[in-house]
């Protein structure tokens, strides 16, 4: 008998963790998603945790007999999971409160009617207000701000000093590099005849003269823009996809594969490809973002001295132009809090990212995980190398445009790029993949000049 | 003299050489769950727990490691125990009842077996939706275990078509309840059925990571596949504590397979020894 009953007992325990919990009095749980996916990031969750023992003291202080308690968690396996995750939770009424995200996803997220607008709430907390004006226009769409920045980056170029050295330039020839992109004299061909020459000097090995991105990503925007594109129609709220500008970074790759300057495979969809031949000190030029020198000094070289070793062998500088007398170029991809739509607790949502948007919190994100600061009194308080170094490069930034059909553009042109450098088509054969497939997979809303 | 004919020993060798990828995964992941890195199966630095961290600590803003343990073995058991009782139940219903459709509904059963769960994830997270179950255990539950029913039932329905009819006779002609009847008479008489089929579903339920991936989103209920999951990152990945993790989520198995190896035998078997 007694047995039967350790049974039911068991049973009845089981039952209640399984269904749903009862709604919890007093504390009030605020469910927060968020992503790196690189690790160092994992401070967009943990200052949501901190910020909420910092509400709850003054909640206590205040009387208002709530607490709150921050679930959720940090992903680092995907984006590609982690918007599937928001998509179908959001679809069954069940987003978590808060959704951290690209900026830009505000067009999506709130064409679909997953976030909510926080123009009315935004002026009530003065936290927001040193927020770097620029971020706040990322997080904007149709007139109306949809989420909270969090934090933003540049996506240099980089380059091996070592490597430059090994081929015959002095150390002030290095150090004037990024000024000499900055002000247009050193352009992309410069960088693929430089690449070219390490190659055939035997610096590097074949097809580690430049590396990029080995998957989809938002940097795509960034390399078309620096060849002269254009991608956004501001009087029409169109994409736009210029066909010269596509034709010249098209040529751009498929010359530097048939050089032996990028790899025929480079998107290869295996970020450990990327990061170990970079960290071993075997590729001259690379696209990167600001996020990967804290992956680099944390995960890759600490054993050989982190962030020294990295200081001793890496240069950055902004993207070159295509054309001599050219501007430079970099994107940011800033970060932004969400508020839910099916958030139950709007309010508290709002105020405890009012309480995550302060400068030590967002110096400590800043400094961990390599990315730039957001508010402007930050700025003043990080005293951190790379961050004070690379923050010049803000002054050539770009964001990517808010329409809820920019994934599209991305994977068209993605697909270009990939067709272009494994052989498949002629730069001329992929620029015209790249129109058709956006013609009629965007339709009205792309203007292909 | 030898222990084993020459023939033998080629057929031997040709199974060790065969088996050898499979060691050489075994030995990777047993070493570099050990040891602070490995480099191919050869440890370049000493042994050190690291890697094991996730057991006392929560890595990096995911749930610590007991939640998602504490998960699966709920799914993984209770999967079972519906399995078993909604099993047997049906099976000895089909073998020992005529009831008008009998035929078609063996056939539908079998028919619902052959859709593999991928082909239904639409429909049941729709379903799940409407009944308020997605992103809970008990969801994934009802779900893993209704797709499992066809195969438990066919495989019980072999168990009671084996049983002597002649005992039951007994029991019925004595006043016997057809209830009590299956309780007391046919379900220990099916018990080595009963095993094989609780070892298969705690097995599958324990490995399952489609249906948990899809239809769970948050962290509450993630269980020890998608808590694995999480750890193969875009941008980089452990491996040390990935093969910790694994190991950690193998051993339950392990072991349930040494303990229930030989009532999973019985599942080719079936039947009561005469």
């Amino acid at each position: 008998m007694k047995s039967r009953w350790l049974i039911a007992a068991w049973l009845v325990v089981l039952v209640a963790y399984a269904l749903p919990p009862a709604a919890a009095q007093q504390v009030v749980v605020i469910k927060a998603w968020t992503i790196g996916p690189d690790n160092p990031s994992v401070t967009r969750f943990n200052n949501l945790q901190t910020a909420a023992e910092r509400l709850n003291a003054d909640l206590r202080r205040e009387g208002a007999g709530v607490q709150v308690k921050v679930e959720g968690f940090f992903d680092t396996t995907n984006w590609d999971s982690y918007l599937r995750r928001v998509l179908l939770a959001s679809q069954t009424g069940d987003a978590p409160d808060i959704m951290q995200g690209n900026a830009s996803l505000a067009a999506t997220w709130s064409t679909a009617g997953f976030v909510i607008s926080l123009d009315e709430r935004i002026p009530g907390f003065p936290q927001f207000k040193d927020v770097v004006p620029a971020l706040w226009d990322a997080a904007r769409y149709k007139g109306k701000i949809w989420g909270i920045p969090q934090d933003t980056e540049a996506r240099p170029l980089y380059f091996n000093k070592t490597l430059l050295r090994k081929l015959g330039w002095t150390d002030p020839q290095i150090a004037e590099l990024p000024g000499r992109i900055s002000s247009g004299e050193f352009t992309w061909d410069d960088v693929l005849a430089t690449a070219r020459e390490a190659v055939q000097k035997r610096v590097v090995d074949a097809g580690k003269g430049y590396y990029h991105r080995p998957l989809n990503g938002p940097d795509f925007v960034q390399w078309y823009r620096s060849f002269g594109g254009r991608d956004y129609d501001a009087a029409s709220g169109k994409l736009v996809f210029n066909k010269a500008a596509a034709l010249r970074y098209f040529q751009f790759l498929r010359t530097g594969v048939e050089q032996g300057v990028i790899e025929r495979d480079r998107l290869n969809n295996d970020w450990n490809r990327f990061h170990q031949p970079i960290s071993d000190g075997k590729v001259l030029f690379w696209s990167g973002g600001t996020w990967n020198w804290a992956e680099w000094a944390q995960q890759w070289v600490n054993d050989r001295g982190g962030e020294d070793y990295l200081f001793a062998n890496f240069g950055y500088a902004p993207h070159p132009a295509y054309r001599k007398g050219g501007k430079p170029i970099t994107l940011s991809n800033p970060q932004a809090y969400f508020v839910s739509a099916a958030s139950k607790n709007k309010d508290l949502a709002l105020r405890l990212l009012a309480y995550t948007t302060v400068p030590d919190l967002d110096a400590k994100h800043a400094v961990g995980s390599a990315h730039l600061p957001v508010l402007r009194a930050t700025a003043r308080l990080v005293n951190n190398r790379f961050l004070k170094e690379v923050s010049y490069l803000l002054n050539y930034t770009t964001f990517a445009p808010a329409h809820p059909d920019l994934s599209k553009w991305q994977d068209a042109v993605f697909r270009g790029v990939s067709a272009v450098e494994s052989g498949q088509a002629t730069p001329e054969q992929a620029v015209d993949l790249v129109a058709g497939e956006m013609q009629r997979t965007i339709r009205d809303q792309i203007i292909v000049e | 003299m030898p222990l084993l004919p020459p023939r033998w020993r080629l057929v031997l060798l040709l199974l060790l050489l065969l088996s050898l990828p499979i060691a050489a995964g075994l030995a990777w992941l047993l070493l570099t769950g050990a040891f602070d890195r490995v480099h191919g199966l050869l440890p370049v630095k000493p042994p050190d727990l690291r890697n094991w961290r996730f057991l006392w600590e929560a890595i990096g803003g995911r749930p610590p490691a007991i939640v998602p343990l504490v998960n699966s073995l709920i799914f993984a058991s209770v999967v079972a125990a519906v399995e078993l009782v909604v099993c047997s139940m049906a099976a000895y219903a089909i073998s020992r009842m005529s009831f008008p459709g009998r035929r078609i509904y063996l056939g539908l059963v079998l028919v619902l077996h052959a859709f593999p769960a991928v082909s239904l994830i639409i429909a049941i997270f729709y379903i799940l939706r409407l009944l308020g179950l997605f992103d809970t255990l008990a969801g994934v539950i009802l779900v893993k275990a209704s797709l499992e029913l066809p195969l438990g039932i066919w495989l019980m329905k072999g168990f009671f078509d084996n049983l002597s009819w002649d005992m039951e006779m007994a029991a019925l002609v004595d006043g016997m309840s057809r209830y009590r009847l299956f309780w007391k008479i046919a379900m220990p008489l099916v018990r080595p059925g009963l095993l094989a089929l609780g070892t298969f579903a705690l097995l599958s339920a324990w490995g399952e990571f489609i249906l948990p991936f899809t239809l769970i989103v948050s962290g509450r209920s993630w269980t020890m596949a998608i808590y694995l999951q999480t750890f193969l990152g875009e941008a980089f990945t452990d491996f040390g504590m990935i093969a910790a993790v694994g190991l950690f989520y193998a051993m339950p198995v392990v072991a349930l397979f040494l303990l229930g190896q030989r009532y999973l035998l019985n599942i080719y078997g079936g039947g009561v020894k005469g």
